[in-house]
């Protein structure tokens, strides 16, 4: 019989409080893997969003933060609109109206209009063009994928692409229409769009999004912007509508809504790179040269999040580790607790075995291996209960966050160390009782 | 005389009392223990049987002379090996069986070999258990172990290292007179059986008649009178 048999042998003996002890380690463990792992696709959710294929926002003046977190991330509200004319200064002269000043034209390669603030069975409706999936890729420089169907056309004005989870959430497919709410979920019902196509997963939260042509858009209740002398709500007798008010029941082709009527909630912007210039150069130029003017301001998705990250989630993150480190290390404490419990059972069984002809050492081991059999029982036990409960956690992360969690999602790093952390833990605790088993008075306990 | 298996020489052994006082518990100046002899110790209450038998196995050292086991003197070792010889040379047997309480029959054998200089014999410990008539409860708990089946596991575990001796600290005192003849029987048969020297203490008179060597402990240790072992 080994040492390692004593020791199994050993834990069997006292089963109950073996059992309570490695479950208790296994409850510290789970918690601190289901942060670890949580933690870390909050993360991945921050920066796989801010490495799409643009890398500045323009948006009303306001807060940045909230500028890259509306627009980004599909969550927070819309600071303001930015006028028409602003977002086409932005524009290439070929896409620009006649007298309409190409100001910021130069710096510019890729920029995507999006309008929002409506709202789709509780998903964020994004008004945009056909340049959103055409031009702008995901961060590996991957082209969009559609899953089914295809982006909507410039003339399908009623037009809608779903991001993966919405779809897979919603069941929606191509061909079914779907009619968003003004402001909130339960807000006045907009007249219905189509679903061209459904995004393949992007583990960004362009998966939560629906997008639809901002034609389309435009051409809603209250969408258009009041002008002076004008009409404040939409033109429904300009677009052509029929009684039905669905745009495929028309006669007649919608018309677009006036310029004079446009606004743009944010424009997503990809940089332009000179010869000879850092593109990241450029980038800061172009930010300060919209900053100090009175039409919106520019925000950089990247040092947004990083900012965000370094002020909150990181140390939220290590406050969140550092108690569930606490936890397992009272859990450790406990195979010290139950380890000097059985104390005086013990030191009998050690009496026994020195009789016998153990070495101190060896009864040393034996405490010492029973610790760390604890402590890997339960490490991987709660190993295995931590990624249960992120996987029973992860419709709600995928749903909420924009990127996929499943049982399988890990923070490699920080995992591996965790059971050889916990190994040192309980040889530490276990070091007490260890080296009373060390000094146990053999002739004391035989004669007793 | 063949050559003893256990030869004490000029062994001393004192304890400091809490009060300071030093008090003198072995003073012996020779005793042996033949190769294949079986040998009876009789000594009352206090002559310091008990740290006789923890002097001999190496569990305490004399603070002088010299204990001699299988040619080595052991008091020259230091604990580890002096460990090592009482698991590989002799066989203990003590009063409360004191087998391990979650380990079974076979485990508690098993257990005594694991510390010897061999390798644990699964084999062997079944035949030991067999020879004592307890093959039909290999992997039964002491529990669920009568008091003379665990005293059967007790002596199978003593012989489980092939001993040159096994030392029996009052084996018959904890059991009732039925079974006391079964177990003297049992010890002596089995180390005839192994060709093992056997040194049993006892305060029974009955007991120490059997054997055919009897010494009286007071008649060897000079430090016996009056002091409690």
């Amino acid at each position: 019989m080994t040492l390692l048999g004593i020791a199994w042998r050993n834990i069997r003996q006292r089963l109950l409080t073996s059992l309570l002890t490695a479950l208790s380690l296994a409850l510290g463990v789970a918690l601190v893997v289901a942060t670890l792992v949580t933690g870390g696709i909050v993360k991945q959710a921050f920066e796989s969003g801010s490495g799409l294929g643009y890398n500045m926002i323009v948006g009303a003046k306001g807060s940045p933060l909230q500028l890259v977190l509306n627009s980004v991330y599909l969550i927070s509200k819309p600071i303001e609109n930015i006028s028409w004319d602003f977002y086409q200064q932005f524009l290439p002269a070929a896409e620009r109206p006649d007298g309409v000043d190409g100001t910021f034209a130069a710096s510019t390669k890729t920029a995507v209009p999006i309008c929002m603030g409506d709202y789709y069975r509780g998903f964020r409706v994004i008004g945009t063009n056909t340049t959103y999936f055409d031009r702008l890729t995901l961060g590996d420089g991957r082209p969009f994928a559609f899953s089914a169907g295809r982006n909507f056309r410039d003339d399908e004005f009623f037009g809608g692409v779903l991001g993966a989870t919405v779809a897979a959430k919603l069941g929606l497919k191509p061909g079914d229409p779907f009619a968003p709410t003004h402001g909130a979920d339960d807000g006045k019902v907009h007249d219905p769009f189509t679903v061209t196509g459904i995004l393949a997963r992007t583990d960004t939260p362009v998966d939560r999004g629906v997008f639809v042509n901002m034609e389309g858009f435009y051409l809603q209740d209250g969408h258009a912007k009041p002008v002076e002398g004008g009409e404040s709500g939409n033109q429904n007798a300009a677009r052509g509508e029929d009684a039905g008010g669905s745009h495929d029941h028309g006669n007649q082709a919608p018309v677009p809504l006036p310029f004079a009527q446009r606004e743009v909630t944010a424009l997503l912007l990809d940089t332009a790179s000179l010869p000879g210039l850092p593109p990241e150069l450029m980038a800061m130029g172009l930010r300060t040269a919209i900053n100090e003017g009175r039409d919106g301001q520019a925000a950089l998705p990247i040092a947004e999040i990083r900012q965000l990250l370094d002020l909150f989630v990181r140390p939220l993150e290590l406050l969140l580790l550092l108690v569930t480190t606490l936890v397992v290390i009272v859990s450790a404490i406990g195979i010290l607790v139950s380890m000097v419990g059985s104390s005086l059972e013990r030191s009998r069984d050690v009496a026994i075995m020195r009789a016998l002809g153990a070495r101190r050492s060896h009864v040393l081991a034996v405490v010492l291996i029973e610790a760390v059999l604890l402590a890997v029982g339960g490490g991987l036990a709660g190993w295995v209960l931590g990624h249960l409960l992120v996987g029973a956690i992860a419709p709600l992360i995928t749903t909420n966050a924009g990127v996929s969690a499943s049982i399988f999602s890990a923070a490699p790093g920080a995992e591996l160390l965790l059971v050889p952390f916990l190994v040192v833990l309980a040889i530490l605790a276990a070091l007490i009782p260890a080296l009373a088993a060390y000094r146990t008075d053999v002739a004391k306990w035989l004669s007793s | 005389m063949v050559t003893p298996v256990l030869e004490l020489i000029g062994v001393r052994k004192s304890f400091t009392m809490p009060g300071g006082e030093q008090v003198s518990i072995l003073d012996i100046d020779s005793f042996q223990l033949a190769a294949d002899e079986h040998c009876a110790l009789e000594g009352r209450s206090g002559s310091g049987k008990s740290t006789l038998l923890n002097v001999i196995s190496g569990i305490m050292r004399p603070d002088a002379g010299r204990v001699i086991i299988d040619g080595k003197d052991i008091a020259r070792l230091d604990e580890a090996r002096r460990d090592r010889v009482r698991a590989d040379k002799l066989g203990l047997v003590f009063q409360q069986f004191n087998l391990l309480p979650g380990f079974t029959a076979l485990e508690n054998v098993l257990v005594a070999m694991s510390f010897g200089s061999g390798r644990p014999d699964r084999a062997r410990a079944m035949r030991l258990l067999e020879a004592v008539g307890l093959g039909h409860r290999l992997d039964h708990k002491p529990a669920e172990l009568s008091v003379g089946q665990q005293q059967r596991v007790a002596v199978a575990r003593a012989l489980a290292n092939r001993p040159r001796a096994v030392l029996a600290d009052e084996p018959t005192a904890s059991i009732d007179p039925a079974h006391q003849q079964q177990v003297i029987d049992l010890l002596r048969t089995t180390c005839t059986e192994q060709g093992v020297a056997l040194l049993v203490v006892t305060h029974a008179a009955d007991v120490a008649g059997q054997f055919p060597r009897r010494i009286r402990l007071e008649d060897f240790n000079r430090a016996a009178t009056g002091h409690r072992s």
